[in-house]
């Protein structure tokens, strides 16, 4: 009887573990499959500058490319460049602007995740506010 | 009674002595220096002098050696030095920080400066920009990439770095580096300790 005891709780130990290691891997997986999140701001810095931001983060492994123009040059500014990230890693882009009182700028944010467009995000900065 | 609590004693400070400690790296600075080469010691003077001609491009990337840990969350400091042939030349400048993994490259964060006035004198400039707490593989390095247009149709632009007059550098949160737990090497002779306590106190079969 005794020995049927511990087989039972060696058994019901053994099938918690597993069990908590089975739900472990579910919630890993509903992770990595989540969405890659883009999140962007736009802070005044003075009268004369401000600062563009977006922070790109990803539970998963992947590649991302990302595109930038503004017509607060003579000719459109673009700026891209190709990154790698890894699970669970992030990335921060900041551009800085100087503002002129007589001009709104206009500053277009596109991102590719793995080849697919998934983000987008025009910013209208002038003196005086964002 | 007494054997079981020397032999607790030794488990503890075993596991106590072989757990990697982290500690801060320090200093945080890393400057450029010749060779294309980010080091936490400051370059000595002469300086170096890149001319960048109007309308023209500079682009080059520093590596650190190989380092691991985590970098905390914070912001990057871009200081650098810079002037132009004349008055009124304006530059964009961009840098970006990350560290380099099995040949490839993983940015942390990227800071780009558009418009940045020059003048004649040489004087330094500042771009600053957040990241994010990363973590860092072992046999990385870290890299710093520095890409600066100029947008004058007439006059040069130039960068200075690797001196100490002119000490361009990159500033960033902490990096908290695994110690190597030296205690490691205890751990035979420990064992061994705890071995023959053990046998000699136990009561034999």
């Amino acid at each position: 009887m005794r020995r049927i005891t511990l087989i039972l709780v060696v058994s019901l130990i053994a099938l918690t573990v597993s069990a908590s290691l089975a739900i472990c891997s579910f919630m890993n997986i509903l992770s990595s499959v989540s969405n890659v999140k883009v999140k962007h701001s736009s802070i005044k810095i003075d009268n004369s500058t401000a600062a563009i931001i977006f922070v790109l983060s990803s539970p998963k492994e992947g590649k991302y490319y990302y595109t930038i123009y503004c017509n607060c040059t003579d000719q459109p500014f673009s700026y891209s460049s190709d990154g790698g990230m890894r699970a669970g890693g992030s990335f921060t882009y900041t551009l800085y602007v100087k503002l002129k009182p007589d001009k709104t700028l206009a500053i277009n944010i596109k991102i590719w995740w793995e080849g697919n467009l998934i983000d987008g995000m025009t910013h209208y900065v002038r003196a005086g506010g964002i | 009674m007494h054997v079981k609590t020397i032999a607790i004693i030794i488990l503890i400070t075993l596991a106590i002595v072989i757990t990697p400690k982290p500690v801060m790296a320090s200093p945080d600075t890393y400057y450029l220096e010749d060779g294309d080469v980010l080091t936490t010691e400051k370059p000595s003077d002469p300086y170096t002098i890149i001319s960048i001609p109007r309308e023209g491009t500079y682009n080059n990337t520093w590596f650190s050696s190989s380092i691991s840990g985590d970098i905390s969350a914070g912001t990057y400091n871009f200081i650098f030095w810079m002037n132009a042939s004349a008055s009124g030349v304006r530059v964009d400048v961009t840098f970006t920080f990350g560290y380099y993994y099995e040949d490839k490259y993983y940015q942390i964060v990227t800071v780009t400066g558009i418009n940045i006035d020059l003048s004649r004198n040489v004087a330094s400039y500042i771009l600053s920009g957040s990241g994010s707490q990363t973590s860092i593989p072992e046999g990385s390095r870290l890299y710093l990439n520095v890409f600066i247009k100029n947008n004058h149709p007439a006059q040069s632009a130039y960068f200075y770095y690797s001196g100490n007059t002119y000490s361009t550098r990159i500033e960033t949160p902490s990096i908290i580096v695994p110690e190597f737990p030296m205690g490691v090497f205890l751990l035979l002779p420990m064992l061994l300790t705890l071995y023959l306590i053990l046998r000699r106190c136990l009561p034999k079969p």
